[in-house]
């Protein structure tokens, strides 16, 4: 640009907006041009009235906001520390507590033979009860053996005349 | 720093730690200004008094997500922004739907006083203001308001908007250059009107 050149009208308006966009040989000018400084200068007050009108012409509020009641702020600050602290002591729970906190039921060989033993006994339960029908509890109650039991009910199916057994 | 950003930062760094005094403090500050950005993109008092109050109540419930208390008022307008941002959305949907009439028209009666002259005189402006920032490009609309209207410097405005300085200056650069071409406007703001 040419130094005794006067600014374009996009010149203008960039100066206005930041006078330090302008080129080193605009500044240069604009120091010594009154005619390019008092564009400048015009453009600006009419900005400035603009600014002025929009504020005189916008309406007032006629309510100021209402805030909501206090909140817990203190609270809400900690919020994020809270939960991180959290967070951080599940994670240690979880890496030092034996499988990650999760129950598991190790057999011992002691348990294996109680259970082996008490599994024996069922068995054996499991036979006795098959063989006689009664207990030996009720067997004891009755106050009969075995025997008396299948003669009196063999004599009860065939009975002889003297009542005893064929 | 200035005086007024300085007390401003301080009130910001106490209403986080929840001081109930220095919330209000801040909606003192800037009742105004919120509500002046909210009347000019919704062009409605009423209107413009609700989102102003859930704005603030953002701000309140937000205050705990602020990072830089010394940049409470570029964060308060990119709150606002947003919020503004928003309803427009919600407009829109409604309006897909048929549930409401659209962006309402400027309503005289919002800004009346007991001189009439003055009145017709402000309906005027605010008539070609209003049909200027109609015609502006989505950015240059925001830029422009931000700008003039609530007053924030070109870095603040960067800041409201997410973008950098250059890109604002950019659209700022268009709005004037429109502005400088609507002798309408201009005629009104150098008083050569009538």
């Amino acid at each position: 640009m040419d130094r005794n050149e006067h600014l374009n009208k996009n010149t203008i308006i960039k100066a206005v907006i930041d006078g330090t966009d302008l080129s080193k040989a605009e500044q240069d000018h604009l120091a010594e041009c009154g005619g390019c400084r008092s564009e400048i200068d015009r453009f600006k007050s009419e900005l400035d009235t603009l600014e002025q009108k929009a504020d005189i012409t916008a309406p007032l509020p006629t309510r100021r906001p209402v805030l909501p009641e206090k909140e817990n702020y203190s609270f809400r600050l900690f919020r994020p520390i809270f939960a991180a602290g959290l967070t951080a002591l599940m994670l240690v729970a979880f890496i030092w507590w034996p499988n990650g906190g999760i129950p598991v039921y190790e057999e011992t060989t002691a348990q294996i033979l109680l259970e082996m033993e008490a599994d024996e006994r069922l068995m054996t339960d499991i036979e006795e009860l098959e063989g006689i029908a009664l207990s030996g509890i009720y067997m004891d109650e009755s106050e009969e053996t075995e025997d008396l039991m299948e003669d009196e009910f063999m004599d009860f199916l065939i009975p002889t005349d003297n009542g005893s057994v064929i | 720093m200035s005086d007024q950003n300085h007390q401003i930062t301080i009130l910001a760094e106490n209403a986080m730690a929840g001081n109930r005094v220095s919330i209000e403090q801040l909606v003192d500050i800037f009742h105004q200004d919120i509500f002046r950005l909210v009347y000019y993109k919704t062009r409605t008092r009423m209107d413009a008094e609700d989102i102003t109050q859930e704005i603030f109540i953002k701000m309140m419930k937000n205050l705990h997500r602020l990072k830089s208390p010394n940049k409470f008022k570029s964060w308060l307008f990119s709150i606002a922004y947003n919020h503004i941002r928003d309803y427009f959305r919600k407009q829109k949907m409604l309006g897909v739907f048929g549930l409401n009439a659209g962006v309402k028209d400027f309503n005289p009666e919002d800004q009346d006083t007991n001189n009439p002259d003055e009145d017709l005189l402000k309906k005027e402006f605010q008539d070609k203001l209003f049909e200027f920032i109609e015609d502006l490009s989505r950015w240059e609309k925001e830029i422009f308001i931000l700008r003039f209207i609530n007053h924030l410097k070109i870095r603040e405005v960067a800041a409201v908007l997410k973008k950098n300085e250059s890109t604002i200056k950019t659209h700022l650069y268009r709005a004037i250059e429109k502005l400088s071409r609507n002798n309408e406007l201009r005629d009104l703001l150098t008083g050569d009107a009538g």
